[in-house]
């Protein structure tokens, strides 16, 4: 739509005018004599400027009255033409003009200008010689600027912006933009805003006054903008020419609902890796989960290709791998257990946390040690102008995070911390049975940003988190997360940037056993690592960004010790050899712009692994199951004496290719190494599964996958669109004989199994990214098969044949929606459909010594029913009246709307000598749930 | 340490969401989905002197109540030295040795089975652990790991040299039961023809047989396996057997315990222990993995599976007494097995109403049974009294509802319904 202002002499009504528009192109009577003025006008009004022009030359102009607002001029032209007066008026302004000479009309132009005549080419190659000044025209213009309705009339918190003035003798390839950056509550500048350019993921970031200069290529541009207690905002910018824009930004407490998980819309399509998915945690906070704790890796389970077993499972599945394959990482430090209470609650706490990058396909080359993904889970820097706090009030858990600037604008400190305190309703009841039991967790965390200047940064996190539980009376289950790490980012120069970072990690758990008889005990586990790694980025030129470093870890893993406890226990000790190993990796990738269309990104990493005395490792014969009876010796090594030697190359390779700027089309694939893995003899993931290192008999896992996807994104980013599909194999995986006993087991290889699986999946994802109503819908297609093939029958599962794994879920859809109804209401929900899992079924009932028992054979042979679950939320936002100490909402939340009893397990149990079939789900009715959130 | 029960699990999810009870465990009833039938072996064969019987059956669908026994086998036991023992089939599944069987603790045995359909299934070769007898067996009133307040069986065994030793159990319990409403009075005549002339009745006789004290036995039928595994003492210490809580009436006056120990392998209690695993519960959030139990008993052919284990085991058994006032003395006993409250069912019904039929019968109106006469042909009443108030009732209400006698729940004034009399041979007092 246009709209044009006829403006005659005396007539001054102004009409108000909503949109902005397209280049106006008119036709007009004719000119015919030059006529001169002489004026001389001080700081009036343009818009009075151009009357007078008007009549004094007798012309008209055209042109729309609010482009000129409040604009003054000041002119002094003695007998000048009609473009000498326009040239002079105009100069300070973004306006230009078009004279129609013939009709006595001017046309007055904001930053465009006029092309009249068509390039070069336009209608094909040309018969004849080129004009020449037509030519020349052509050639000196800036292409112009064509801005489409359609993303003109998208509603945006901010209009466009138009910057500098089209100057047809100049033509450069990039303008450059440069502003400051205003609070616009405080009218503080912002310093530290990160503005993207979105087409070509260019990033500065503005100066501790605010200040920002960026270039950018003519025409339309996106840039997006975010900092830390600054609402993120994008801004659409059109660039005629050198000039400035003053970006005033909201703090970002309200506007956060919108978009949930935004693998930034563009970023989708153009990023090179295939399966990558961020998760920002703030953002999440409407979806309705299991008794109001705001949970990252169940909005991840949401997304395709990430599940788990079930409601309860405590392991995450990635594109069908088992649960050790994946490498969660919090500040850079291995977290090996990252949920709390078997995996209903998050051990991460979610106002420290500011999100997460998953890595389900490609994995960045500088990741590596496990087959399946990468959760780069990251914790906020804390704020460096004001204290600020967040906590919650939750029917299990209560959480409380704070910001705290040490040295303003330089350094801070975010401390966060929560707890469940079920257990001491629990104590406080009555029931003698429940006031025996006991379940309780808490995690803390503080991390420590120190910016020394715009060339050095330093990060340090510091984490723990511990669970109890109590199954019976007189065993207590406890296991603890604890983990640090230090971060030193430093930018050696314009191209080079680098990172030095040392990690420790430490999980363990213990089992303090207090009976009545003489087995009273204590029984522990423990895995530690350390991890020193220099990582190094540099732009060798515009087609070529090499990262590249080396990595080292240390392991020591105590595999299980048991003691006595108390005089009379007759328990005896064992301790288990400590195992220790060193993996270590060095790594190089090159991201490639080819041509504007195609990238790729070239990676190879060397992996290695070295299992490290002191220790005793077995011999076996050849050609015969491990056993007992089958040792052919013992060897032992001295403490540091290399015991055996893994490694190799992998690969990782990504292209995408631009089908159009919005729709992409990649491909990756890569293969990895797995030194370590776990032992469980579960179906499930428990908290005492151990951890344990490759050695000489029980080899390191491979994999690798091969992933082609599609990525589109429509309506200006709105929508986005993934069809993505990728094989998967994997080989060395671990499983275990029937009935195999793990902990506590010195020689745990003729326990263990070894064989391959394979897994393939296509996943497609509708995300829509902005509006009142946005969320999206995610399907996965996959299956993941496993097989331990041997010639013993011992060694075998299921005749050696492929066997879905307990977490083959052929399909999934999951649907996250919010509505934001008004600014303090928006509602939210989570559906989920899942194929019901694979479980062992028996395959009859046999009698024996006058009891019935069941009978099994092949492994997960059928499945449960299919699984379907709706969740519903609402929440309700606390008044924004400024002065107000708090800000708060409400959480309002039903989980399991539909009471569907989701089958987990089937159980057959012989309790007197008949067999009880027993079927257990986790969540069979709907749980309500109230959180109080707040901020301050 | 891995005793866990349900209720167990219940308690912790209540704890956790604070009485929101939402997961759930809950009994279906189990179809079978792709029954296979396997051969199943129940072949535990001791040092004991004597016929010993190996067991063949076939599994069996969810659906049948009983096991179809495995018939027309070919069931020999052969030493490494060369002694062959038949075993013939005496009742269906049921195969006994032919002659008796004295297996030496110095040889090795191995189990032959060949069916009628030709599959031959054989065993590894085993050996019978060497004789760690129980050195005794007590009871200790303790409280056990679910909260319950009880008397905890527990056993001893003298220390065993070197290899960690592995033993199941199985025990016999014997207990005297007292009627706590003990009556010198039984039912004795019904009258329950209305046209004789003298209406319904129901008379009373002096017991002809004491009825107040009884016996009743019951036996394991759970697995109860032990090892040294683990533990600085070689042999089997303070092993709790059984667990009897104090609400439990077995132990109410007099309880005896004879304890069978049977001595296996290490192999043997694996076996028995995933199957112990395999159905058995320990808490929603974790679920052992099953799988085909592999024993020491193989097929020929890779279509005939088999379950069972060749289990040599050296006998063992012991037994003990003890009484209430023990472990409890001066507090109540546990309740009765039953609820002992006293009623008064009619001899005629309510409305009961009869009129002549015309040739000197009578015909009763409508239903009217008599709830005493009924009760007591199904067995469910013992006599209590005479009912006090029976002649005033009959005088103002008339014969409907009119109640002659107070009674009691079947057991509560007999023991007889829950044992036997005559004391078992090995009962001591």
């Amino acid at each position: 739509m246009s709209i044009h202002r006829f403006v005659n002499a005396g007539s001054c009504v102004s009409i108000h005018i909503i949109t902005v528009l397209l280049i106006v192109l008119i036709t007009i009577p004719s000119y015919s004599q030059e006529k001169t003025i002489s004026l001389r006008l001080d700081e009036i009004p343009l818009e009075d400027a151009l009357l007078v022009v008007e009549e004094a030359l007798d012309i008209r102009f055209f042109f729309s009255s609010n482009w000129l607002e409040d604009k003054t001029v000041s002119l002094e032209v003695t007998d000048a033409t009609l473009s000498e007066t326009l040239d002079q008026l105009f100069a300070e302004t973004e306006f230009n003009y078009y004279v129609l000479e013939e009709e006595n009309r001017v046309v007055v132009l904001r930053n465009t200008v006029v092309y009249d005549a068509l390039p070069l080419g336009f209608f094909g190659r040309m018969d004849s010689l080129p004009n020449a000044q037509q030519n020349n025209r052509a050639v000196n213009r800036p292409p112009p600027v064509f801005l489409s309705e359609n993303t003109a009339a998208t509603p945006k918190k901010y209009p466009l912006a138009r910057i500098g003035k089209t100057d047809p003798t100049t033509s450069k390839s990039r303008y450059r933009l440069s502003g400051k950056a205003i609070n616009s509550r405080t009218g503080e500048p912002i310093p530290d805003l990160a503005i993207r350019i979105q087409s070509t993921n260019e990033l500065v970031v503005t100066d501790e006054n605010g200040q920002f200069e960026v270039g950018l290529a003519p025409g339309y541009n996106k840039l997006s903008t975010r900092a830390l207690g600054i609402a993120d905002t994008e801004r659409e910018v059109i660039m005629y020419n050198d000039g400035e824009l003053n970006l005033i930004l909201e703090e970002g407490l309200e506007q956060l609902e919108e978009v949930v998980v935004e693998a930034d819309a563009v970023d989708n399509v153009e990023d090179v890796g295939t399966g990558t998915e961020t998760i920002d945690l703030e953002e999440s906070k409407n979806i309705p989960l299991v008794l109001g704790e705001r949970d990252l890796l169940q909005v991840a389970k949401a997304l395709p290709g990430i599940s788990s077993a079930g409601e309860g499972a405590t392991g995450i599945n990635v594109r069908g791998g088992k649960t050790d394959q994946n490498l969660v990482l919090l500040d850079d430090a291995v977290i090996y257990n990252p949920t709390h209470f078997f995996g209903i609650f998050q051990a991460l706490n979610p106002f420290t946390t500011e999100g997460a990058d998953i890595y389900k396909g490609s994995v960045p080359v500088e990741f590596g040690g496990r087959l399946s993904s990468v959760f780069d889970i990251r914790t906020k820097n804390g704020n460096e102008k004001e204290f600020s706090g967040e906590g919650s009030i939750g029917p299990v858990t209560g959480n409380l995070a704070l910001e705290i600037p040490i040295k303003k604008d330089t350094s801070s400190l975010v401390i966060g911390g929560r707890g469940a305190y079920a257990d001491w309703i629990l104590r406080s009841l009555d029931d003698e049975d429940l006031s025996n039991s006991e379940a309780s967790f808490f995690d803390g965390i503080v991390k420590y940003h120190h910016r020394f200047n715009e060339n050095n940064e330093i990060k340090g996190t510091a984490y723990f988190s511990r669970d109890d539980f109590s199954i019976t009376s007189d065993s207590l289950y406890n296991y603890t997360n604890r983990l640090a790490s230090v971060r030193w980012n430093h930018r050696y120069n314009e191209k080079t940037s680098g990172a030095l970072l040392v990690a420790n990690s430490d999980y363990r758990f213990g089992i303090d056993f207090d009976g009545e008889a003489n087995t009273d005990f204590d029984l522990n586990y423990s895995i530690n690592e350390t991890e020193l790694k220099y990582k190094l980025n540099t732009v060798i030129n515009e087609k070529h960004i090499l990262d590249y470093g080396i990595t080292s870890k240390l392991y020591a893993v105590n595999p299980g010790s048991i003691e006595p406890v108390g005089g009379g226990s007759d328990v005896a000790p064992i301790f288990i050899d400590e195992e220790h190993a060193v993996e270590g990796a060095v790594f190089i990738g090159d991201e490639i712009t080819v041509t504007d269309r195609l990238k790729v990104d070239l990676g190879l990493r060397y992996a290695f692994f070295a299992a490290l005395g002191s220790g005793t490792q077995r011999t076996y014969f050849d050609g015969q199951p491990r056993n007992e009876a089958t040792v052919l010796d013992t060897i032992s090594y001295n403490s540091g004496e290399v015991i055996e030697t893994y490694g190799g190359p992998e690969v990782r390779v990504a292209a995408r290719y631009l089908l159009a700027p919005d729709f992409s089309v990649k491909a990756s694939f890569n293969n990895a190494y797995q030194f370590v893995h776990t032992l469980t003899n579960n179906t499930t993931v428990s908290p005492i599964d151990t951890w344990k290192l490759s050695d000489l008999n029980i080899e390191p896992q491979t994999g690798f996958q091969a992933a082609l996807g599609f990525y589109r994104n429509f309506n200006d980013d709105m929508f986005e669109v993934s069809l993505e599909g990728y094989y998967k194999r994997m080989d060395n995986v671990l499983d275990f004989k029937t009935g195999a006993d793990l902990l506590l087991n010195e020689n745990v290889e003729t326990e263990v199994l070894q064989g391959d699986g394979k897994a393939y999946g296509v996943e497609f994802l509708i995300k829509k990214n902005r509006g009142k109503l946005n969320g999206w819908l995610g399907y996965t297609y996959a299956r993941s098969m496993y097989r331990f093939d041997s010639e013993f029958s011992e060694e075998r599962i299921n005749n050696g044949e492929f066997f879905p794994s307990n977490f083959d879920k052929p399909h999934d859809i999951s649907v996250i929606a919010n509505y934001k109804l008004t600014k303090r209401y928006s509602f939210s929900a989570n559906f989920v459909y899942q194929t019901g899992r694979p479980v062992t079924y028996p395959i009859g009932t046999f009698r024996f010594n006058n009891a019935d028992f069941v009978a099994f054979s092949d492994r997960n042979a059928f499945r449960i029913p299919d699984f379907y679950r709706l969740d519903l939320g609402v929440n309700i936002e606390g008044n924004h009246k400024k002065n107000k100490l708090a800000h708060s909402f409400w959480t309002i939340s039903v989980y399991n709307v539909l009471g569907r009893n989701n089958p987990y397990s089937v159980f057959f149990v012989t309790e007197a000598g008949e067999v009880r079939a027993l079927q257990s789900s986790i969540f069979a009715i709907p749980v309500p749930s109230i959180t109080y959130n707040f901020k301050f | 340490m891995k005793t866990r029960e349900i209720k167990n699990t219940y308690l912790l999810l209540a704890s956790l969401f604070a009485l929101l009870a939402v997961s759930c465990v809950e009994q279906f009833e189990a179809e079978t989905l792709e029954f296979q039938s396997l051969l199943v072996v129940d072949a535990r064969l001791t040092d004991k002197v004597g016929q010993q019987t190996i067991y063949l059956s076939r599994t069996f669908e969810f659906e049948s109540e009983a096991p179809s026994p495995e018939q027309n086998a070919a069931v020999t036991v052969l030493s490494e030295s060369g002694v062959v023992f038949r075993f013939e089939e005496e009742e269906s599944g049921a195969y006994t040795s032919v002659s008796s069987l004295q297996l030496s603790h110095e040889d090795r045995y191995q189990l032959q089975i060949i069916t009628s359909n030709g599959a031959t299934y054989t065993s590894d070769f085993e050996r019978l652990p060497q004789p760690l007898p129980i050195e005794d067996v007590k009871a200790i009133r303790r409280t056990n790991n679910t909260g319950l307040d009880g008397v905890a069986i527990v056993l001893n065994t003298a220390a065993a040299s070197g290899q960690p030793q592995f033993f199941r159990y199985e025990y016999e319990e014997t207990y005297k039961i007292i009627a706590p409403e003990y009556n010198p009075f039984e039912w004795d005549q019904i009258d329950y023809d209305i046209n004789d002339g003298d209406g319904w009745e129901v008379t009373l006789q002096a017991r002809e047989e004491e009825a107040r004290i009884c016996y009743a036995s019951n036996a394991s039928n759970n697995l109860i396996l032990a090892s040294s595994e683990g533990s600085s003492f070689s042999g089997i210490k303070d092993f709790e057997v059984r667990f009897l809580s104090r609400e439990n009436y077995f132990i109410a006056h007099r309880y005896s315990i004879l304890v069978k120990q049977f001595h296996h392998s290490v192999n043997a209690n694996s076996f028995f222990k995933s199957l112990q695993d395999f159905s058995s519960f320990d808490d929603v959030f974790s679920n052992v993995q099953p799988g085909l139990l592999e024993g020491n008993i193989r097929s020929n052919s890779k279509e005939d599976l088999v379950l069972g284990f060749f289990e040599l085991s050296t006998y063992t058994e012991k037994r003990f007494f003890f009484n209430y006032e023990d472990h409890f003395p001066g507090e109540p006993l546990p309740p009765y097995i039953i609820n002992c409250s006293v009623g008064a069912p009619p001899l005629y019904p309510d409305g009961f109403h009869f009129t002549p039929a015309g040739d000197g019968s009578f015909v009763i109106d409508g239903n009217g049974n008599s709830p005493l006469i009924e009760g007591i042909l199904a067995g469910l009443y013992d006599y209590h009294s005479d009912n006090p108030g029976y002649e005033d009732w009959l005088a103002t209400e008339g014969l409907s509802g009119a109640a002659p006698y107070l009674v009691l729940p079947s057991g509560c004034g007999d023991c007889r319904r829950f044992g036997s009399v005559v004391p078992p041979d090995f009962w001591e007092e």
